[in-house]
């Protein structure tokens, strides 16, 4: 009986220590995503668990310097003004290492969030320990998270960087409208176009 | 007066003209590819190198691609530019000219990348500088930044005989 429990205590064990690691390469589709609590540009800590009552969030790694993360600004703001009061807050981190790359530091954030008023939160991922944890690599790349944080896309925002006016695809819209109605996003990836992430060598 | 003035025109026109390099611009995967595999059938081996003017790494690289086609001539190199449409006449091509790139410049200003990346490689993340080798029917997909002349070299030597 004893070796029986120990075998099981053993087994939970194992089975906590799996589910406490982040994955390797990042979030997937069906994975929690790991909440955080990063400095926002007005001088507050903000974390997913905030917005409590959320029906999802669109998590989206961008930055200040990046043109395609430039060409999305509007966009962005075009998510949060039609979601934000549906459920879904969008929430932006710049990930970038500002030492690698100038004009993505702190300072230079509430700048840009200034001119172009973001009503969003835009989050310092300072020592750049989120990112990772998710799995981006891009600027932007967005994850779109259900209300248990469940991730439920991953990828770009639409089809087209260069154009918003020929967009044919909305890929985030699609999702979140696919989550509120209770169905799983298709496409579920998409590949997120834009600069990789700055990290010293 | 005259005269000199108009020959002054013409040589000024055509020493322009023999700078630039006529870049042809596809604004749609389908016929680039069909170009592209048109090039790869005529050619031993083709090396096309992904790259864009707002792309540090990539840019740091292209002297590399250069010399390889010098040393190696019987290999086609094309260098596929995919900066934005809106970008061609006013970076594009002066950059171009301002670095004397002697290699064919290809701009792929197809903007709807997420149809054509995975028909590139399938392993492609979207990420530039990304190279791939051409041979008949052998390819190799490298995304990864050449750090020396010599590093290209290699790979493209390797490649061309396995």
């Amino acid at each position: 009986m004893k070796s029986i429990l120990s075998i099981f205590n053993l087994i939970l064990f194992s089975v906590s220590a799996i589910l406490a690691t982040p994955p390797a390469d990042g979030l997937k589709i069906g994975d929690k995503a790991t909440d955080f609590s990063l400095k926002n540009i007005d001088g507050n800590f903000v974390s997913l668990s905030d917005f409590a009552e959320a029906k999802g969030y669109v998590v989206i790694f961008t930055c200040n310097t990046c043109p395609y993360a430039k060409m999305y600004e509007d966009r962005i703001t075009a998510l949060h003004d039609k979601y934000a009061g549906e459920g879904f807050p969008v929430i932006a981190i710049n990930p970038n290492d500002p030492e690698v790359k100038p004009g993505d530091g702190y300072d230079e954030m509430k700048v840009r969030a200034k001119e172009k008023s973001f009503q969003f939160p835009y989050l310092f991922d300072a020592g750049q320990a989120v990112y990772p944890q998710y799995g981006a690599t891009k600027t932007p790349h967005v994850f779109v998270l259900d209300a248990d944080m469940i991730v439920k896309y991953i990828g770009a925002i639409d089809d087209n960087p260069q154009d918003a006016s020929s967009v044919g695809v909305k890929y985030v819209e699609d999702a979140i409208e696919a989550i509120a109605n209770g169905k799983n996003p298709d496409p579920a990836t998409t590949k997120a176009i834009g600069c990789g992430i700055k990290v010293k060598a | 007066m005259i005269n000199n003035m108009f020959g002054l025109a013409a040589v000024l026109f055509f020493a322009g003209y023999l700078q630039a390099q006529e870049v042809i611009t596809y604004h749609d995967f389908n016929t680039y590819n069909v170009a592209l595999s048109k090039t790869i059938g005529e050619n031993e081996a083709v090396i096309v190198n992904y790259w864009a003017t707002w792309c540090a790494p990539c840019i740091k690289e292209l002297p590399y691609f250069e010399e390889l086609s010098a040393s190696y001539p019987d290999v086609k190199v094309l260098l596929v530019s995919v900066d934005f449409a809106k970008d061609h006449d006013k970076r594009l091509i002066p950059f171009i000219d301002r670095k004397q790139l002697s290699l064919p410049v290809i701009h792929m200003a197809d903007p709807k990348a997420n149809d054509w990346i995975d028909r590139i490689d399938p392993d492609w993340s979207g990420a530039i500088p990304a190279t791939l080798f051409y041979s008949g029917e052998r390819k190799q997909f490298v995304e990864k930044e050449y750090k020396t002349f010599e590093e290209l070299e290699e790979e493209y030597l390797t490649f061309i005989k396995s």
